[in-house]
């Protein structure tokens, strides 16, 4: 008879879209910078730049 | 192609995620984050460390735990949570140096046919956004799910 965890761990490994745990404790993060020398660097690379079509907007 | 990753976990909002790296230099936490950019409906990927001591997160810190490809593998899996919840949005990456950047290049080639089947994926060059073509220097990275 199988157990319930292998099923579990197989699941995690073969799916592209993951198990993902939802942490209460993480729920401080959401509105907070966490690396806002990489946002900097984003925002400055995009300034300018021509963003592709929308693909789910035709 | 089916590497291992390590177990995400989130707040509700699937925006910011954690996940425990284990090598050689011990259990690191790591967070990824989809940040929202002045760009409507797009996000900027931003992957750090946790420092264990202060609990501060540094986003400049070379891990060198030995576990590349799965922490890599593992943030690829969190672009697919991110965008099963936002199946519209963009979701944009640059590292934060060149030669990082060339490591995401780098990251992004060993998963291209799985990458490529499942996302649009562009490189940017100056202000323009081409069709990612393996061996192009890019200074950015930019996806868009696919749905079939």
């Amino acid at each position: 008879m199988k157990t319930e965890l292998p099923k579990l761990i197989q699941d995690l490994n073969n799916s592209k879209v993951p198990i993902v745990i939802i942490d209460p404790s993480l729920e401080k993060y959401r509105d907070q910078i966490l690396f806002p020398e990489k946002l900097a660097r984003a925002e400055e690379l995009l300034k300018n730049a021509k963003i592709p079509e929308n693909k789910h907007r035709r | 192609m089916k590497v291992e990753k390590y177990q995400l976990k989130s707040e509700s909002n699937l925006t910011t995620f954690e996940f425990i790296s284990e090598g050689p230099r011990g259990l690191i936490r790591k967070k990824i984050q989809f940040q929202w950019t002045r760009t409507p409906n797009l996000y900027n990927l931003a992957v750090g460390d946790t420092n264990p001591e202060t609990g501060e997160i540094d986003d400049m810190v070379v891990s060198n735990n030995a576990d590349s490809e799965k922490v890599l593998a593992t943030v690829i899996s969190a672009v697919y949570a991110f965008f099963d919840k936002r199946p519209g949005a963009y979701v944009y990456a640059t590292g934060s140096s060149d030669a990082r950047t060339r490591l995401y290049r780098m990251g992004i080639t060993k998963f291209y046919e799985q990458i490529m089947n499942d996302f649009y994926l562009y490189g940017q060059v100056g202000d323009e956004f081409y069709d990612f073509e393996v061996g192009t220097e890019y200074n950015g990275f930019l996806a868009q799910r696919k749905f079939k």
